[in-house]
């Protein structure tokens, strides 16, 4: 496996080209897209992609725990995609809908990427009117990002693969830095706690649950 | 020739040898230019400048030096990787102390500090907690002035913060114990989240390039434990002792 070389880690650039290689390439991840592009998972899913056998032995809660990871990652890139749609949203919120959506797109993609096979259709939503208002918008993106987090974290020490491990932890924090966005953009605390709690699958399902955004 | 602008400074070169000076240089490598418009330090510059001090450049999303494949490297025991990270809470709890009630901050950036200072004690006490009698010594710190200037202050932070996230995220996958990965893992979203609340503070609401956003990344890469301790070696807040 090639190791990235620090002409390929170009953080300027990095992030576009890499999501015109996801989105051009129409077939998700490419070996290109994952060495060259804004793929900063890096080592870890680099080594993922550079080594078919490790998918092939992958275990079946590990699978289960991909599966969990992209059902938030599509409700998510929905959400910011119905937002920008809608266009109530501008300044701030709007370049925070516009980025943590292409992260999110981008999460999408390398889910759906490691999982091949097993990657689970994105079901269809409805976000009952939270896309309509700034007011709104706000509110449910920090709940959602709020709970994206507490789900990677809970779901982390149970997974089997180390590179799978690596990369999970690689999207964690940049959830946690979305959080913290958008709750500095509402004028609130970004950081309030030392310490930020797991949620278990169980807990993050009851959540999205009671949402009603996920239909059938 | 226009004078090197100071701040904002996405990138942060830190760097220093045994027998240089420790400094910590503001560079905006995109900043810098001669009174033709070229830029005089490209980012290649900087990079293999980074490379050639043996110093590392953290903060604004750009690798330290060398490709962290940190997962596969299973270097560090949960012991090691625990008393680095004791220091780098212990320190950080310090620095930020400092700060808060050195004078120099207010509004939002002494919100900050305050806040900070606060979690990064939770964090000291939760890794002292976890390596118990193991514990290594803690050498004196010398912050260097800096926790009594605002820009350098606010620069430093954010390179603290990014690092963090890094040497977490690459010391994750090579601990052992799963009540210490969890443990890191409540840690290390709160790093990220003060890592995007300082980018706030220093490049606004509404910066257009990413690495200047909150998030600059679709993912935060992990380093290596080695290279988490060349950074921290790198700053000269530890000038006794080892790292």
């Amino acid at each position: 496996m090639n190791e990235l070389t620090l002409e390929q880690v170009d953080v300027d650039g990095a992030l576009r080209e890499g999501a015109a290689d996801l989105d051009e390439s129409g077939r998700g991840l490419t070996r290109a897209g994952l060495l060259g592009g804004g793929l900063f998972g890096g080592a870890a899913l680099a080594a993922i992609a550079a080594e078919p056998a490790a998918a092939a032995k992958r275990t079946k809660g590990d699978t289960r725990i991909l599966q969990f990871a992209l059902t938030l990652e599509y409700l998510e890139a929905a959400f910011y995609a119905e937002a920008i749609r809608r266009g109530e949203l501008k300044g701030e919120r709007l370049l925070f809908a516009e980025v943590a959506g292409a992260h999110e797109r981008i999460h999408v993609r390398t889910l759906k990427g490691i999982l091949g096979g097993d990657a689970i259709k994105q079901p269809s939503f409805d976000f009952r009117g939270t896309t309509g208002s700034s007011a709104k918008f706000t509110k449910t993106a920090i709940a959602l990002e709020t709970t994206g987090v507490a789900a990677y974290k809970g779901q982390a020490p149970r997974i089997d693969s180390d590179a799978l491990l690596a990369a999970a932890l690689t999207i964690h924090s940049v959830e946690a830095r979305h959080t913290a966005w958008i709750l500095d953009i509402a004028g609130r605390n970004p950081a309030p706690v030392g310490l930020d709690k797991p949620l278990t699958k169980k807990q993050v399902l009851a959540v999205v649950a009671k949402t009603r955004f996920i239909q059938g | 020739m226009r004078p090197v602008r100071v701040l904002p400074a996405p990138n942060v070169a830190v760097k220093g040898t045994m027998s240089e000076p420790i400094t910590l240089e503001l560079v905006d490598a995109d900043a810098v230019m001669d009174s033709n418009g070229r830029s005089e330090l490209s980012r290649a510059d900087l990079l293999r400048r980074a490379a050639v001090t043996g110093g590392a450049l953290i903060g604004g999303g750009v690798l330290l030096t060398g490709v962290p494949k940190a997962f596969a490297q299973g270097s560090g025991t949960d012991l090691e990787i625990l008393n680095f990270l004791l220091l780098n809470e212990t320190l950080e709890a310090a620095f930020y102390a400092e700060a808060a009630k050195s004078g120099a901050l207010k509004g939002k950036a002494l919100a900050f500090a305050r806040q900070v200072a606060k979690n990064e004690a939770v964090h000291r006490d939760t890794v002292k907690a976890a390596v118990g009698s193991n514990a290594r010594a803690i050498p004196p710190f010398d912050f260097k002035g800096i926790p009594n200037d605002r820009d350098k202050f606010l620069v430093t932070a954010l390179a603290l913060e990014d690092g963090d996230v890094a040497a977490n995220n690459g010391a994750g996958p090579l601990l052992s114990s799963k009540a210490l990965l969890a443990a890191a893992g409540s840690i290390v979203s709160v790093e990220a989240r003060q890592a995007a609340w300082i980018r706030r503070i220093v490049f606004g609401n509404t910066p257009k390039q990413a690495n200047r956003q909150p998030a600059p990344r679709p993912f935060d890469p992990g380093i290596t434990l080695a290279q988490a301790k060349a950074a921290l070696r790198s700053t000269g807040f530890v000038p006794q002792g080892e790292v």
